[in-house]
């Protein structure tokens, strides 16, 4: 623990001493290429990574991760900003060919709506200090906020089409378990290298 | 205005990230987040392999033929007296690797890696030992994402083999799929096998998709059939992709009225789809 301590003292004061244009566009690039990597990992299911053909939800990981050191607004922006952009992995955008019957996915719910709501949750938790920092907080905070986005992506699946409740209530225990108790188990590889990175960068604008 | 200017002076540079974010979104949503699945597909490419012989691979192969052979001899059946019959499929596929699955759960599709460098093209169908598996739907320079029939709320035109009655197939995130019948009384029962039908835009008519489980003649408004898909969706290793271009809507046969069948958009598909059985 004392050697991670040190690192972070150095790290701190070697940032201490760069120009502030190096350290906002160092910490712009970490932040963009951080979540561009949870981006790109969705749609990797590797043994040990995948339960019942489902993976971690890696963009709800980082929206934690993000969420937890901010103020509500931001936590719920950056929900919707990941959201929006896991949307473009997943949904097309080309206007769908026939008729209306006829179709591989006629609806499709955002995934902003969910993640925005998680990512606001979280930073209240964090600001009401209901939270401590420690890792069992964390496994807990990712596993109910997993299960509530899993939830509310449900919901708007049978607000879009009532008719689907059937089909859409038995996947969506699974789903929510599967993905609750992997992003959980998951969420510390994110989330402790952020947390040291922008914590360093906290501490350096405080002290200029 | 001091204190707007002192605000702005604050807040600026927050105010400048966020709009670099939002742009940043903006332009995966443009462009169907293509950097990262191109990135992705390149980063993937070492660990795809070679193609499997495996031996159920081979099983599969040989039920997905004689399901075939039992299709063309119903075509050939029913369409000898058609002269300008043709196939709609080239023979000439494209064998491409699976490098991932959906990026979230509740969306049914896999990643391939060929793109666009290999000739695949979207709306391309993909095949796998078994039968249908789904349609690309996006296409970078070295990766295709192909929505699986599986998809939950898809819809799929079929017909069932021996019988030749139409209906529907959707998804419900499976390998199983519900098979919605036009019409009240349809010839089905359990072990018939399902075909893509000839009132599919999305799919060539005559594709092997699955065989039928069960029925519920009793459910309503249509009688369903539970279908299972014979191609092994949540194992996909390896799939064969065929570009397709469907027919142009002036092609289609007309129903009554001598409008375009498939042009009507106002969402009465049972009608429709009525309309075109037995043409």
């Amino acid at each position: 623990m004392n050697t991670i301590v040190e690192l972070q003292r150095r790290w701190e004061a070697a940032i201490y001493q760069w120009p502030v244009w190096q350290r906002v566009l160092f910490n712009a690039v970490i932040t963009g290429l951080s979540a561009a990597l949870c981006l790109m990992l969705l749609p990797v299911r590797l043994p040990g990574m995948s339960l019942l053909g489902i993976g971690p939800n890696w963009a709800l990981i980082w929206v934690a991760a993000w969420s937890i050191c901010r103020v509500p607004w931001l936590g719920a922006l950056a929900g919707c900003f990941m959201g929006l952009a896991q949307d473009a992995l997943v949904t097309s955008s080309a206007s769908p060919i026939g008729n209306m019957e006829e179709a591989l996915a006629t609806i499709a719910p955002s995934h902003a709506v969910g993640l925005g709501v998680a990512g606001f949750l979280i930073s209240q938790f964090q600001r009401r200090r209901i939270i401590e920092d420690d890792v069992v907080a964390l496994f807990l905070l990712i596993f109910a906020a997993a299960i509530l986005t899993e939830t509310i992506t449900a919901g708007l699946y049978l607000i879009q089409d009532g008719t689907l409740g059937s089909v859409i209530w038995p996947h969506h225990q699974r789903l929510a378990l599967c993905s609750a108790i992997l992003s959980s188990l998951w969420g510390p590889a994110v989330y402790f290298p952020l947390k040291l990175w922008w914590q360093a960068i906290a501490n350096v604008e405080k002290n200029t | 205005m001091l204190s707007l200017r002192r605000w702005w002076l604050k807040n600026w540079l927050r105010i400048v990230l966020i709009g670099v974010s939002a742009g940043a979104v903006w332009g995966l949503r443009q462009t169907q987040g293509d950097v990262l699945t191109e990135i992705y597909g390149w980063v993937a490419r070492p660990l795809q392999g070679d193609a499997p012989n495996q031996s159920w691979e081979r099983d599969a192969r040989v039920l997905e033929l004689q399901q075939r052979l039992a299709e063309l001899e119903n075509q050939n059946r029913s369409l000898r007296s058609l002269i300008d019959y043709q196939s709609e499929l080239d023979d000439k596929g494209i064998a491409a690797p699976t490098i991932g699955r959906s990026a979230n759960g509740w969306w049914q599709q896999v990643v391939l890696g060929r793109g666009s460098n290999d000739g695949v093209v979207e709306g391309a169908i993909v095949m796998a030992p078994g039968g249908v598996v789904g349609r690309v739907e996006a296409v970078t320079a070295n990766t295709s994402r192909v929505l699986l029939l599986s998809n939950l709320s898809s819809r799929v035109g079929v017909t069932v083999g021996r019988s030749r009655f139409m209906g529907y197939l959707r998804g419900q995130n499976g390998n199983v799929a519900v098979m919605e019948f036009f019409e009240k009384l349809p010839d089905v029962r359990a072990g018939d096998t399902v075909f893509t039908s000839n009132y599919s835009q999305l799919f060539p008519a005559g594709l092997p998709v699955g065989v039928v489980e069960s029925v519920d003649t009793k459910s309503g408004p249509a009688p369903e059939a539970k279908v299972r898909i014979t191609a092994p969706l949540s194992t996909l290793e390896w799939t064969i992709i065929y570009p397709y271009t469907p027919e142009s809507l002036d092609n289609l046969p007309l129903t009554d009225d001598n409008e375009p069948a498939l042009n009507n958009q106002a969402g009465d598909g049972e009608s429709e789809g009525t309309g075109n059985v037995g043409q």
